[in-house]
C-alpha cells in the first residue's frame, strides 16, 4: 500500500466517522496488523474507546479481525481494510445508481445497509417499524432520520412486502449479498486456516511426504477458498421459495403463485440472513458507464445506447470479485444475444438514422451514398443495401430468422417491427466489433441474429493507456504524448530514432523526454559502448514501463485528492462560525429569515466552494478505479 | 525560467555536436543551483475546472447527504479542542448555541443497535452491549420496557441540486409539489411512523440520555494520564465544551431531540 | 571552340544542349561521320584534352558527359591549386566532401586551401552544404548539383534541418482529408449536427496510395513525397492519437473527438501541474490550507 493511499485513507475516515476512528485507522495502517493493547498503546486513547471505535470500524467492514490461538491463549489482531475505507468515496454515485435503476425505496434500502454497514435483514426490516394506522399525509421532517426504536405494531402487508421485495431484488441483481463470517477476517487468515484444515486432514504423513503433497493442498486450498465465494453468486442464496419452506435450489420452476395469479416465482428472504452492500458490483457498474461514455465519444450517442443494453445483460450474468488487483470477473464469459438487446431497449431510439450506409466511393461507384432508411415502407430498399455492405458475415443468420417464418410478406406489423429494430441494433452492435478496441466480439455460437461478448479486462487496459496519455497529453503537451505512444510501440528507442520517427528534431525532444523522465512515466537504460562506461560512450535507451507509470500515477492521484479533502476542511474551518449557525436547528430550514444578506451570500459561496472540490475529488477518483480497480 | 529545487527544468541544450546521437543523460541532467530567492508558490498557470455535469453534481449532492447522516448519526465522533486552543468568541457558549447546536460526541453511541455478534471478536462483545450474556436474550430494558433493540433507519433525500445557484439545502425539495408526488412510499410511511411515536420517542430519547450521561461520567475515570505523549486523552475527552453531547440523538437532527 | 576539329565541333554543338545526359560510346559514334571507331577515338580524346568532355564509370561501361564552354573557361582560369581542389569535388559529386578529407586527399597547405575553397565558392563554382549526418561538418560539392537525399534526409529537411513548420502543415492537411472521408457527409436538415458514422463494413476509407495521391494533386507542396513519406506522416498522426488504422491496417479513418467527452480528473485540479507538488506536505510550509492555487481554483466559480 502506497504512502499517500494511507494518507487518504486516514483523512476519509477522519471525515467520515470523526477523529478518534480515523485515529485507530492511523495506526492500524501505519503498523500493520495490530493487537487490541498494541493499539492501545500506540493511539494513546483509552482501552475502552478504542474497543469501542474497534465496534464502529467492524461493523463498517473497514477493519478485518481474525482470532489467533497462541498457545493456549487467544489473541486477536486487527487489520484495515483500506479498499473498503476507499469505497468511502462512493456512497453517493451508489446510491443514485440504485436510485435511477429501482427508484427511491430501493435507494433507500441500500443507503440504510450503508450507513448500517451489515444487519439482519429481519433486523432490518423491523427497523422500518411501520405503522398500521394510516394517517393524513404527515409531512416530512426535514431530517428525516428517524429512530425505530418503539413502534409495536405489526408491520402492514403492503409496506413490508414492498421492502422485502426491493431486498430481494436487489440480492439477486447481487447489489445486496450476504455477509458470512469470512468476509470479517481478512484473506490470508481464511486461506491459513483452510490450509490449516486441508494439511490436518491428510492424517498420518509425514513431513517429508507433506512437501509432496504441497502442491495437492495447494490445489484444494484454492477450491475451498473459491467455494467460498461461489455459494454466494447462486442468484438466490440466501432466498426461499414462498410457500415452500425448503432453501431456494438453483432449480428453477414456474409456479402460479396464489396471491396474484402471476408466473414469476416468488421468493422471499431467509430472515436470518445477513446483508451489505456488494461494492464490487458498483464498481462492475462505473467501469460499464466509463465503457458507454468511451463508446459515445468514439462512434456516437446511439451506439453507446445499444452497448449500455448489452452491458447491463452482461453484468446480470457475471459476477465480479474485487481483489487487490483489481476486479475479476468470475466463471465463463457471458454471451449476450442481439435479441437479449433487443428485448430491453427502448423502442423510441432511432436506431436507422444514427448510421450512414457508405457505399465506398471506390466501389463502382453505381450507388449513391445515402443513409440506410429503415422505414417499413422502404424494407426492401434497406435491405439491399445491408446485402451490399454487410460482408460481416451475418447475413446468415437472418436468412434463418426470415424461414422460421413462412416468408416475410405475410409477416404481421409487429413482427415485422421488431425484425427490422433487430437488424438495426446488430448494426450498432457489427459497429462495435468493427471498431479497433473491439469493444464486443462476435461469439461463435449460432443464435439467432448473432451473439456477443465483452473482453472488460481488455478493454480496460485500453482505457487506462488512452487515460495516460489524456494525462501526459494535459501535462506535458501533445509532442510528449507522441513520444511515449513511439516508446510504447517501438519499445526501446534511442533520442535519434524517436526524433526521427517522431519527424521532430532531436534538440527539440530532448526537454520532453527529461520532464516525462523526471515524473516516471519513461525510464532510461544505459548500454555502454566500451568497457570503460564513459557517459559520450554510452547509449541511452528511453523505455516504458506501464506497471511503474500505473504506480506513480496513482501515487500523485492519492496525494491529490488528500490535497482536496484537506482543503475542504480547511475551507471549513474559514466559515466554522457561519456553518455551525446554519447547522442550527432552529436556523436549518429558515435560512431566509434568520441569516444576514452576507452570511447567505458566505454560504453559498461555501457550498460552491465545497460541490466544486467534491466535483473534483469524484473525477480523479473515476481515474484511481481506471487504474486500480477495473 | 529558474530551476527550483530540481524541478521544472528537464534538459538543457545538449553538448550541440554530440555525434553518436546520445543524449548524454547523466550531464544533461544537471540543473543550475538557484542562488536567487526562491518564492514559495511559483507562478503557473492554474487548470479550470471543466463545469460540473447536472449527473455529478447528484452525485455529489447524495455524497454529502449520506456522509452527513452520518455525522449526525451514533458513530461520528469529534474531540474536543485542546486547552487553550479555544477560540474565545468563537466558542463561547451560549444558551440557543447549546439549545439548537447540533450535538457533538465525543465516542461512538452503541449500545442504540442489534449487532451479529458472531462476526465480532469476543473480546469486543460486552462493549458492543453491556447486557450481553452468552445464552440470555440480548434485549435491553428501557424504561422498564423490555424491549428489542432496532436499527437506525433514514430516509432518502433525493432532491436534485439546482441549476445554477447550489441553494443548499436539499430537502427544501418538500416545497416543490412535484417533488412531493414523487416522494416515496417509504418516506411517506417512516413520516407516519415519525408522528406517531413523537410523544413516546422524546421521554425514551431524554430518559436514555440521562442514563447516557452517567456512563461517560464513569467512563472519565479510567482514562490513563498520558502526559508524554503528543495527545493527551484527558484534555480530549475531558467534558468542559459545552455544546457537546453524549446523550442519544436518535440519528440526530429529527424531530427527537429538540421541541 | 575554336580550338576545335570540324568533326569535334560537329559532336559537341549536337549534344551539348542536353549536356546533362550520360553519352555511352554508341550514342557518340551516332554522330561521328561514316561511324567510324577510329575517328571516334581521335575526336573523344580531343574532346577530353580540351575538357569538354568527362569519362564517367556506369557500371563496367564507361559513359561521358560534355561540359558547358562557360564551365570549361571557368576552369581555365583556375589556378592549378584550384583546379586540383574543384576536380575532388567534382569527384565527390552529388555526396559532397569534407574539407577533411579535402584537405589528406589534395595534400595542400590549410590556408592555401582555404583560400581555393574561398576562391570558388566566390565564383560560384561550389557551395557549402549542410549535412543531416554530420551536422558540424563543413562539406563541399559543385554549385550546380543538388545533395543526395542522405546528405539533406530528405523531404522534412531544410538546409539539413528538420522543417517543422513544413511537417505540421502536412500533417494537419493530411488529417483534415483523412477526417473528411472518414464520416459520411451532414444530410442537409439531419437532426442535432452529429457526426454519425459508417456502419460497419465500410471500404471507403483511404487507403496510403489515395492519401499519397491526394497530396500529389493539391498544391500543397512542391517537394515529391513518396509513398513511404506519406506513411511516415500517417504514422505521425496514428502516433498524436488522431488516426487509426482500419480494414486490417490497410486503410486510414480519423479518431473522432468530443470536445469535453472525458473530464479530466488529475490535471484539472490545482495539483495535476502544481510546481511544488512534491515539497507539499500536510504538516510542511507548503500545504492544502494555505495553498494560494487553491485559492485562486475556488475563485473561478
Amino acid at each position: 500500500m502506497q504512502q499517500n493511499a494511507v494518507e487518504l485513507c486516514t483523512i476519509l475516515v477522519r471525515d467520515t466517522y470523526g477523529e478518534l476512528s480515523s485515529r485507530v485507522v492511523a495506526i492500524l495502517l501505519e503498523y500493520g496488523r495490530s493487537a487490541l493493547h498494541t493499539i492501545v498503546r500506540r493511539v494513546k486513547i483509552p482501552e475502552k474507546i478504542v474497543k469501542q471505535t474497534l465496534v464502529v470500524l467492524i461493523q463498517q467492514h473497514l477493519v478485518l479481525h481474525y482470532t489467533h490461538d497462541d498457545g493456549g491463549r487467544d489473541t486477536t489482531y486487527y487489520q484495515c481494510n483500506w479498499l473498503q475505507i476507499y469505497e468511502l468515496l462512493h456512497s453517493g454515485r451508489i446510491v443514485r445508481t440504485i436510485e435511477e435503476r429501482f427508484g427511491t425505496d430501493a435507494a433507500s434500502i441500500v443507503s440504510n445497509f450503508l450507513l448500517l454497514g451489515h444487519a439482519k435483514v429481519s433486523d432490518f426490516i423491523a427497523a422500518y417499524g411501520i405503522s398500521t394506522k394510516a394517517k393524513p399525509n404527515g409531512t416530512l421532517p426535514n431530517e428525516s432520520t428517524i429512530s425505530a426504536s418503539e413502534a409495536t405494531g405489526t408491520a402492514p402487508i403492503t409496506s413490508a412486502v414492498q421492502i422485502s421485495k426491493h431486498i430481494v431484488t436487489l440480492m439477486q441483481e447481487k447489489f445486496l449479498i450476504p455477509v458470512q463470517l469470512h468476509h470479517m477476517h481478512p484473506t490470508i487468515d481464511t486461506e491459513n486456516a483452510i490450509r490449516q484444515k486441508v494439511t490436518n486432514e491428510q492424517t498420518g504423513i509425514t513431513a517429508a511426504m507433506q512437501t509432496k503433497m504441497k502442491k495437492a493442498i495447494d490445489e484444494k486450498v484454492a477450491e475451498r477458498m473459491e467455494s467460498l465465494s461461489t455459494e454466494l453468486d447462486n442468484r438466490n442464496f440466501g432466498l426461499k421459495r414462498k410457500s415452500d419452506q425448503q432453501e431456494g435450489r438453483p432449480r428453477k420452476r414456474t409456479k402460479i403463485s396464489s396471491a396474484q395469479g402471476s408466473e414469476e416465482e416468488e421468493w422471499e428472504i431467509d430472515g436470518t440472513i445477513v446483508l451489505r452492500v456488494n461494492n464490487a458490483k458498483f464498481l462492475a457498474i462505473f467501469r460499464n458507464e466509463e465503457l458507454v461514455r468511451w463508446v459515445e465519444s468514439r462512434i456516437g450517442k446511439v451506439t453507446s445506447i445499444v452497448y449500455a443494453e448489452l452491458l447491463r445483460h452482461m453484468e446480470n450474468k457475471t459476477t465480479d470479485h474485487r481483489t487487490e488487483n483489481g476486479l475479476v470477473e468470475v466463471g465463463k464469459k457471458p454471451v449476450v444475444s442481439t435479441l437479449d438487446v433487443g428485448n430491453t431497449l427502448s423502442k423510441d431510439i432511432d436506431l436507422v438514422n444514427s448510421i450512414a450506409s457508405g457505399l465506398p466511393v471506390t466501389n463502382g461507384g453505381s450507388h449513391k451514398r445515402h443513409m440506410v432508411n429503415g422505414g417499413s415502407d422502404h424494407f426492401d430498399e434497406a435491405e439491399d443495401s445491408e446485402g451490399d455492405s454487410d460482408d460481416y458475415d451475418l447475413d446468415a443468420d437472418v436468412e434463418e430468422a426470415d424461414t422460421g417464418v413462412n416468408g416475410k410478406h405475410e409477416l404481421s406489423s409487429a413482427a415485422q417491427e421488431k425484425k427490422e429494430q433487430l437488424q438495426n441494433i446488430r448494426k450498432h452492435l457489427a459497429l462495435l466489433a468493427e471498431d479497433s478496441n473491439r469493444f464486443v466480439t462476435k461469439h461463435d455460437g449460432s443464435m439467432q441474429y448473432g451473439g456477443w461478448t465483452v473482453d472488460t479486462e481488455r478493454l480496460c487496459k485500453l482505457l487506462r493507456t488512452r487515460e495516460l496519455e489524456q494525462i501526459i497529453e494535459e501535462r506535458f503537451g501533445g509532442i510528449a504524448t507522441r513520444l511515449v505512444r513511439i516508446i510504447k510501440d517501438r519499445g526501446k528507442m534511442d533520442e535519434k530514432g524517436l526524433a526521427d520517427t517522431a519527424l521532430l528534431r532531436q534538440k527539440d525532444i530532448r526537454a520532453h523526454l527529461g520532464a516525462l523522465h523526471e515524473r516516471g512515466f519513461i525510464h532510461i537504460q544505459e548500454v555502454p559502448k566500451t568497457a570503460e562506461r564513459l557517459p559520450a560512450r554510452t547509449f541511452y535507451f528511453f523505455y516504458f514501463d506501464e506497471k511503474m507509470s500505473k504506480m506513480a500515477m496513482l501515487n500523485d492521484f492519492y496525494k491529490s485528492m488528500s490535497r482536496i479533502m484537506q482543503r475542504i476542511d480547511h475551507e471549513r474551518e474559514v466559515n466554522t462560525m457561519l456553518l455551525s449557525k446554519a447547522e442550527r436547528t432552529d436556523v436549518k430550514g429558515h435560512e431566509e429569515e434568520l441569516l444576514t444578506k452576507k452570511e447567505l451570500a458566505d454560504l453559498a459561496k461555501w457550498k460552491r466552494a465545497e460541490e466544486k472540490l467534491v466535483g473534483q475529488l469524484m473525477r480523479i477518483d473515476r481515474q484511481v478505479m481506471m487504474f486500480r480497480d477495473w | 525560467m529558474a530551476f527550483r529545487g530540481g524541478r521544472g527544468g528537464g534538459f538543457r541544450g545538449g553538448r550541440g555536436g554530440s555525434s553518436n546521437g546520445g543524449p548524454l543523460m547523466p550531464r544533461e541532467f544537471d540543473v543550475k543551483p538557484d542562488f536567487g530567492p526562491t518564492e514559495q508558490f511559483p507562478d503557473y498557470t492554474i487548470p479550470f475546472q471543466d463545469p460540473l455535469t447536472p449527473t455529478e453534481r447528484i452525485h455529489i449532492a447524495r455524497f454529502r447527504d449520506h456522509r452527513e447522516k452520518i455525522h449526525s448519526g451514533p458513530l461520528y465522533t469529534v474531540l474536543g479542542k485542546r486547552k487553550g486552543l479555544e477560540n474565545p468568541f468563537e466558542d463561547v457558549v451560549t444558551y440557543s448555541a447549546k439549545k439548537y447546536h447540533r450535538q457533538k460526541r465525543k465516542v461512538p453511541k452503541l449500545d442504540s443497535r442489534p449487532y451479529v455478534l458472531e462476526f465480532f471478536p469476543v473480546e469486543l462483545w460486552e462493549t458492543m452491549d453491556s447486557s450481553y450474556a452468552p445464552g440470555t436474550d440480548r434485549s435491553v430494558v428501557i424504561n422498564g420496557k423490555r424491549e428489542k433493540k432496532r436499527l437506525l433507519i433514514s430516509s432518502l433525500n433525493t432532491a436534485l441540486p439546482n441549476g445554477g445557484l447550489h441553494n443548499g439545502d436539499q430537502s427544501d425539495g418538500s416545497d416543490d409539489d412535484e417533488e412531493k408526488e414523487k416522494k416515496s412510499v417509504l418516506a411517506k410511511l417512516m413520516s407516519h411512523k415519525d408522528e406517531d411515536d413523537d410523544g413516546l420517542s422524546d421521554g425514551n430519547a431524554e430518559a436514555e440520555e440521562d442514563d447516557e450521561a452517567e456512563d461517560e461520567g464513569e467512563e472519565e475515570d479510567d482514562y490513563q494520564d498520558d502526559e508524554d505523549g503528543d495527545y493527551n486523552a484527558e484534555q480530549y475527552f475531558d467534558d468542559g465544551d459545552g455544546d457537546v453531547d453524549y446523550g442519544d440523538d436518535d440519528g440526530g437532527g429529527g424531530g427527537a431531540w429538540y421541541d | 571552340m575554336s580550338d576545335l576539329q570540324a568533326v569535334a565541333r560537329t559532336v559537341y554543338d549536337a549534344c551539348i544542349p542536353n549536356h546533362q545526359k550520360l553519352y555511352t560510346s554508341n550514342e557518340l559514334l551516332a554522330h561521328i561521320p561514316k561511324r567510324d571507331p577510329q575517328i571516334l577515338l581521335e575526336t573523344v580524346n580531343e574532346l577530353l584534352g580540351r575538357g569538354y568532355l568527362k569519362t564517367l564509370k556506369q557500371g563496367d561501361t564507361f559513359v561521358y558527359r560534355f561540359v558547358t564552354k562557360e564551365a570549361v573557361d571557368r576552369t581555365r582560369a583556375l589556378t592549378s591549386d584550384e583546379a586540383l581542389v574543384f576536380q575532388h569535388i567534382e569527384s565527390s559529386a552529388r555526396e559532397g566532401i569534407w574539407t577533411k578529407t579535402l584537405k589528406t586527399r589534395t595534400n595542400l597547405h590549410p590556408t592555401v586551401l582555404t583560400r581555393c575553397l574561398k576562391t570558388l565558392e566566390h565564383q560560384r563554382y561550389i557551395k557549402a552544404i549542410k549535412s543531416v549526418k554530420y551536422p558540424t561538418r563543413k562539406i563541399y560539392m559543385l554549385a550546380d548539383l543538388t545533395p543526395t537525399i542522405e546528405v539533406t534526409g530528405g523531404p522534412w529537411f531544410t538546409d539539413a534541418e528538420l522543417d517543422a513548420d513544413f511537417i505540421n502543415a502536412l500533417l494537419v492537411a493530411v488529417e483534415r482529408f483523412v477526417a473528411s472521408r472518414s464520416f459520411p457527409k451532414q444530410k442537409p436538415g439531419n437532426n442535432l449536427g452529429t457526426i454519425i458514422p459508417f456502419e460497419a463494413g465500410y471500404t471507403g476509407y483511404p487507403t496510403l496510395s489515395d492519401i499519397t495521391q491526394w497530396v500529389k494533386n493539391s498544391n500543397l507542396t512542391e517537394v515529391d513525397l513518396s509513398e513511404a513519406d506519406i506513411k511516415a506522416l500517417l504514422d505521425v498522426l496514428i502516433f498524436d492519437g488522431k488516426l487509426e488504422r482500419v480494414i486490417g491496417g490497410t486503410a486510414f479513418k480519423a479518431i473522432r473527438k468530443i470536445e469535453g467527452a472525458v473530464k479530466q480528473g488529475f490535471t484539472e485540479a490545482p495539483c495535476g501541474r502544481c510546481p511544488v507538488f512534491d515539497l507539499c506536505h500536510e504538516d510542511g510550509p507548503i500545504n492544502a490550507a494555505n495553498c494560494v492555487y487553491f485559492e485562486k481554483w475556488l475563485a473561478e466559480i
